[in-house]
């Protein structure tokens, strides 16, 4: 009888559990707040501000990740699930940069507007000419290596007027009563980055041929760009934490080469550059990824402002230049 | 009951020790601060710098339309002529607001010719990498998981040192635009031949209203936190004692349906599943017998503590006959709490975790109700890039046993080269109060095949 009791006790509160889950999955799910402005979530600091200067006060524009995280690795946080799951567009970088972590997110964000294939999933890739594309086959023997080239585009302020072009794109389709407006703000920013980028070749003019090392694949746009000759990497193979005999290598080839500049960004770790620079007498030059990776670097313009300055001090400083 | 207590106290002391380690980080990273205000002087300077050169640059540019205005319309070497059509404004009172566009264009690309290294050509068509007739299909990837046992104690059931644990072949893609596919084949080795174990087969809806997931085919029991893992997503060599004992050996999973929700909370992310399975549990139901489905519903909360730190707590519910007649019940509750920090600026190279699971099971025997339960605590701190350190604590009592317990104290230190292989060394002793103690080293490596998928949180 206590048995019985018991059990029908344990019963109800088990069938309370399921009512009550019911409850909350029906009367949750289904309200989703109408919002008047566009909301974008991107996955990288960098789109966020080119697609802010293109939306203006017509977008809400939120970015999964931070300026000073390693794009690769981000979390598939629950959180930033909640932010995709309201999103009307969702700008991603692709070139699989967010390959180990977005899939999850739109998975998991239950938002059919934003999922890959329907028309609010935007890859700004479109259009990049990217480099290091393998030619051969390739496989992890050859460390983390991109199939589809570096995914780093954005360290070429050019590419950054092919992103805009894109996004811009994304919200005449998603708001066309707005075209005039997105237009109109695309060729002031454009317009912006190609004054910028006037200055910024003008100001790396002197150093052109300057050769550097980097810690990671990040800089081979820059290197493009401006004329930088990267003679190595502190990895051995993208992704590959460094070995004492690589470093030991890349030491040998620096003095051979008379590499006196060592670019890193602000996410990896200086202890191993600290050392390589003793050695070789090189200057170490931390440079921001992604707006918002350094003080100063709010912005994707005011990012590679501090870029340039920082590059063309520090080969001013160990002497380069004509 | 006083274990649990010790183990929360210990745990927690664990953690005032990382949050001191991390206060000590805090405190050198102030240190750095103050030198680095003298390099924000810098900045400064250079910042001024770019303007100055900003400033010399719209001089030039003014200075040289004013030699255009003089020559008249003669273009200017290595510029591309502006379109006589086009309504330049030539007396702009500011340089800023109305400029030339086009010449801006071909400065620029002018500038670009002189500093690139070569001549851009035609954008190439990206290689697929694969043939077409291979593109649609799934991703395949292969994970071999070797055990060896490096010592074991006589006392206890043989079983040979060197043991190829499982090899698990995964298949995962989309099938249509509604829905997914993911199954892992999991081949053991039992005594001498080898079994082939369909570990999860299942197809995911995806776009169901109201943001509603469907699961249907075999996949496992969303009960706590260790019970969904894949043997290789595990952060150490074997499963915690009460999964064994209550969930099975491979860790409860049937066939069956999932239907989960979302429930946003404000910031705090909110997830019920309810699922519906085959009885094909041996350990706490029937295995099959009673021709009865199980019951489980799962919530979960997870919220951000700040950009590093995040909290996660579910509680989930399973419910089953254990006789053949169907008569009898047994439920199952588990709580689990897990707590993650994962610094942004330094998450490659650091992170912590710490993990607690309780389960109590109420099961209706013949005579009475048997009422047992078990638990763990988990912590793991990486160290660097390829280092992590971990420990265990576990207690265990049996599904149908009064007065039976057994406890274990675990140490593993693993190294990942990559995030495609690991290696790992761990230390068990397990204490029983019906047997004898059994002291383990367990070496464990892990190799991964395959493309890159992405990482569950």
């Amino acid at each position: 009888m206590i048995m019985r009791m018991k059990r029908n006790i344990s019963m109800k509160s088990f069938n309370l559990f399921i009512a009550l889950m019911f409850v909350l999955l029906f009367a949750i799910t289904g309200i989703t707040s109408a919002h008047a402005k566009i909301y974008v979530v991107t996955t990288t600091p960098d789109l966020a501000d080119i697609a802010g200067n293109i939306g203006g006060d017509k977008v809400k524009v939120v970015s999964i990740a931070k300026g000073f995280q390693d794009p690769h690795f981000v979390e598939a946080k629950p959180s930033h699930m909640l932010k995709l799951r309201k999103a009307d567009l969702y700008l991603v970088a692709g070139l699989d940069l967010e390959i180990g972590w977005s899939p999850v997110l739109e998975r998991g964000a239950r938002n059919p507007r934003i999922m890959k294939g329907a028309s609010g999933y935007i890859d700004c890739s479109s259009g990049i000419r990217p480099v290091e594309v393998p030619s051969t086959r390739i496989d992890r023997s050859m460390g983390d290596v991109h199939p589809l080239g570096n995914p780093h585009y954005l360290t070429d302020p050019n590419n950054a007027i092919i992103v805009a072009k894109n996004i811009a794109k994304a919200f005449k389709k998603k708001d066309p009563a707005n075209a005039g407006y997105y237009n109109k703000r695309l060729k002031a920013y454009v317009k912006k980055l190609i004054r910028a980028q006037i200055g910024w070749l003008k100001a790396m003019r002197p150093y052109k041929g300057l050769k550097v090392v980097t810690y990671h694949k990040n800089w081979s746009y820059l290197s493009k760009r401006f004329g930088l000759k990267v003679i190595g990497y502190v990895e051995p193979k993208p992704g590959i934490a460094p070995s004492p005999a690589h470093i030991s290598k890349l030491i040998k080839a620096m003095k051979a080469h008379n590499v006196k500049i060592l670019i890193r960004a602000p996410y990896f770790e200086s202890k191993i550059p600290d050392m390589i620079c003793r050695q070789t007498g090189a200057r170490q030059v931390v440079l921001p990824l992604m707006p918002g990776a350094v003080k100063g670097a709010d912005n994707y313009i005011d990012m590679f402002n501090i870029i340039i300055s920082r590059l063309t001090n520090a080969a001013r400083a160990v002497g380069a230049g004509r | 009951m006083k274990k649990f207590l010790i183990t929360v106290l210990l745990v927690f002391s664990l953690l005032l020790n990382i949050i001191h380690i991390a206060s000590a980080d805090e405190k050198k990273a102030q240190k750095k601060k103050a030198q680095k205000t003298q390099s924000s002087d810098k900045i400064e300077k250079m910042e001024k710098q770019i303007q100055d050169l900003q400033n010399q640059y719209l001089k030039m540019k003014k200075e040289l339309e004013d030699l255009k205005k003089q020559k008249g319309k003669k273009p200017v070497p290595g510029e591309i002529p502006a379109p006589t059509t086009s309504p330049l404004p030539i007396a702009s009172p500011s340089l800023q607001e109305t400029p030339p566009a086009q010449d801006d264009e071909a400065l620029l690309k002018q500038l670009q010719k002189e500093m690139g290294e070569e001549e851009e050509g035609e954008a190439a068509p990206r290689p697929t990498g694969r043939q077409t007739g291979n593109v649609f299909n799934p991703d395949i990837s292969i994970n071999a998981d070797m055990v060896w046992r490096i010592n074991h104690n006589k006392n206890i059931e043989g079983g040979s040192p060197f043991n190829l644990r499982e090899v698990e072949i995964g298949f995962q893609g989309n099938i249509d635009p509604w829905s997914r596919f993911d199954a892992f084949i999991g081949l053991h080795k039992h005594g001498d031949h080898t079994e082939v174990h369909v570990e999860e087969a299942y197809t995911t809806f995806y776009r169901i209203p109201l943001g509603l997931q469907l699961k249907t085919g075999k996949f496992f029991t969303a009960f706590g936190k260790d019970n969904t893992m894949h043997q290789h997503d595990r952060p150490y060599v074997d499963k915690p004692l009460f999964v064994k004992n209550y969930l099975g050996h491979e860790g409860m999973g049937g066939t069956g349906m999932s239907a989960s929700a979302m429930i946003p909370l404000g910031k705090v992310y909110g997830e019920a599943i309810l699922e519906t399975m085959n009885d094909e549990n041996s350990s706490s139901f029937t295995g099959g017998k009673s021709g009865k489905v199980l019951y489980n519903g799962h919530v979960r909360l997870y919220s951000d503590l700040n950009d590093s730190s995040n909290i996660e707590l579910g509680y989930s519910h399973l419910r089953g006959f254990n006789d053949k007649a169907a008569t009898r019940l047994t439920q199952i509750q588990g709580i689990d709490l897990t707590y993650r920090w994962k610094p942004l600026r330094r998450g490659k190279y650091h992170s912590f975790l710490l993990r607690g699971e309780y389960l109590w099971s109420d099961r209706e025997n013949p005579d009475r109700q048997v009422r047992t339960n078990g638990y763990y605590a988990f912590g793991q701190y990486q160290l660097n890039r390829n280092w992590y350190v971990g420990a265990r604590y576990d207690y265990s009592e049996f599904p149908d046993l009064i007065n039976t317990h057994e406890n274990a104290i675990s140490g593993m230190l693993t190294y990942y080269p990559t995030e495609f292989s690991y290696m790992r060394l761990q230390y068990k002793k397990t204490d029983r109060n019906f047997a004898y103690p059994i002291t383990e080293w367990l070496f464990q490596m892990n190799f991964l095949l395959g493309p890159h998928g992405a990482h569950k949180f």
